[in-house]
């Protein structure tokens, strides 16, 4: 059970196959225009100015919207205008299939019913207060972690309070697994416990015992717990039309410097985990 | 009775190596005959010994899972691969996935049904 796109659930389910599922993207690809291609289509922007647009894209990472409007070319209105018109006109992954002749109507309907019950178990519910979660990532992260111990870890957790700072571990000891991730903001998600509390996780991710002395195999599985963690926020960003893609951290410590940073801390029958949430930079809000 | 399909899993994760062989294994319908950690490592085993089915992680270092998948279809065009991915739900990474020739594409986190489920299907 994940946070996914309906497409990978109808396949992973043998509802369609990768062909059908490939002639539906592509058919999604050919029908939803793009940012500049529904801006001229409203006479909003000219193929010239679309041109400079791409041009100074080459050289600053910006948006099609943010671009058009660092130009002159367009206002934040405007900009608002074409991405109310993508969105009313785009054709669901669904409507490609029922179209390319994977699924019947019937057959959508019914697929559709399991999917949104498959997906009810990742409807988030943080306290995390708005204004605190600039990129709309963060309330995701802390719920999907939380659900993820359970399901995972066996861990009964409850969200105990959330911190914006980042103090140091005192008095046990404690392993730090991180992930970081680039794409529409950069930042890291990290787990920090006690090393009896992460032997246990790994332990419930292995299926075997794990000693709270062996560092390799707890960071390798705290780590691995992480990846899903991040890779299923990946899922929760592209339904908000966020890039977020995983890599490797910078060696040393969770960055803190110049982040908003976010401590959940969940509490367990076998003591406290704190689940991070490190981020720089601020919301891009414009279409690609 | 029926015959035994050789697996190569390729993750850079010992854990979900250890998940994914022990959900195989168990079954009594798939061997487990390599763990490589990353795309450099999968191409040489794959290559020395091609298995009936590689299941591999997208995000991986040194070569990814998309780029090793290519690869690995230049070497032999029908072969079954099924990814195994947390980033499973971004539709633009699974169609990158289906697009290099991946089988079939399993989110993590996953349980053993749907990976039996996933794999006799393929």
């Amino acid at each position: 059970m994940a946070v996914r796109f309906f497409g990978q659930f109808l396949l992973e389910n043998g509802a369609i196959n990768a062909e059908q599922l490939l002639a539906a993207l592509s058919y999604q690809e050919k029908m939803n225009l793009k940012f500049g291609d529904t801006a001229i289509h409203l006479d909003l922007l000219d193929k010239d100015k679309l041109a400079k647009i791409f041009s100074r894209q080459r050289s600053e990472d910006l948006k099609t919207g943010e671009a058009a409007i660092k130009l002159g070319f367009m206002t934040q209105a405007q900009v608002d205008q074409v991405l109310r018109a993508q969105k009313n006109s785009h054709v669901m992954i669904g409507e490609a299939l029922v179209k390319t002749g994977a699924l019947s109507d019937a057959q959508l309907s019914e697929q559709l019913q399991a999917f949104k019950k498959d997906q009810d178990a990742y409807q988030f519910s943080s306290g995390l207060p708005r204004q605190k979660d600039s990129t709309g990532l963060a309330a995701p992260a802390v719920d999907l972690a939380m659900k993820l111990l359970m399901r995972l870890a066996s861990l009964p957790v409850k969200l105990l309070d959330l911190r914006y700072s980042l103090t140091e571990a005192r008095g046990v000891t404690t392993y730090t697994a991180r992930v970081a991730f680039t794409g529409d903001h950069e930042g890291e998600i990290a787990l920090r416990a006690s090393d009896r509390l992460c032997a246990q996780i790994a332990s419930a991710m292995l299926g075997e015992p794990v000693a709270p002395d062996a560092k390799s195999a707890i960071l390798d599985a705290t780590c691995e717990f992480l990846n899903v963690v991040g890779g299923n926020l990946a899922a929760v960003g592209a339904r908000q039309g966020k890039k977020v893609e995983l890599s490797t951290p910078r060696s040393g410590d969770v960055p803190t410097e110049g982040r908003n940073i976010i401590v959940a801390r969940l509490g367990t029958p076998d003591g406290d985990i704190e689940f991070i949430f490190v981020v720089g930079e601020a919301s891009k809000p414009y279409g690609r | 009775m029926a015959e035994t399909r050789t697996v190569l899993v390729v993750d850079d994760s010992a854990t979900i190596a250890k998940q994914l062989s022990k959900i195989l294994e168990e079954s009594g319908r798939y061997k487990v005959v390599g763990h490589s950690r990353d795309g450099l490592e999968a191409l040489k085993a794959f290559q020395s010994s091609p298995p009936d089915l590689v299941c591999m992680d997208v995000v991986m270092p040194n070569l990814d899972g998309v780029q090793t998948l290519r690869m690995i279809r230049q070497i032999k065009p029908d072969a079954r691969v099924v990814m195994i991915s947390s980033v499973g739900g971004v539709a633009d990474k699974l169609a990158e996935c289906l697009k290099a020739g991946a089988t079939n594409v399993i989110s993590k986190p996953f349980d053993s049904a749907k990976v039996l489920q996933v794999l006799d299907s393929v």
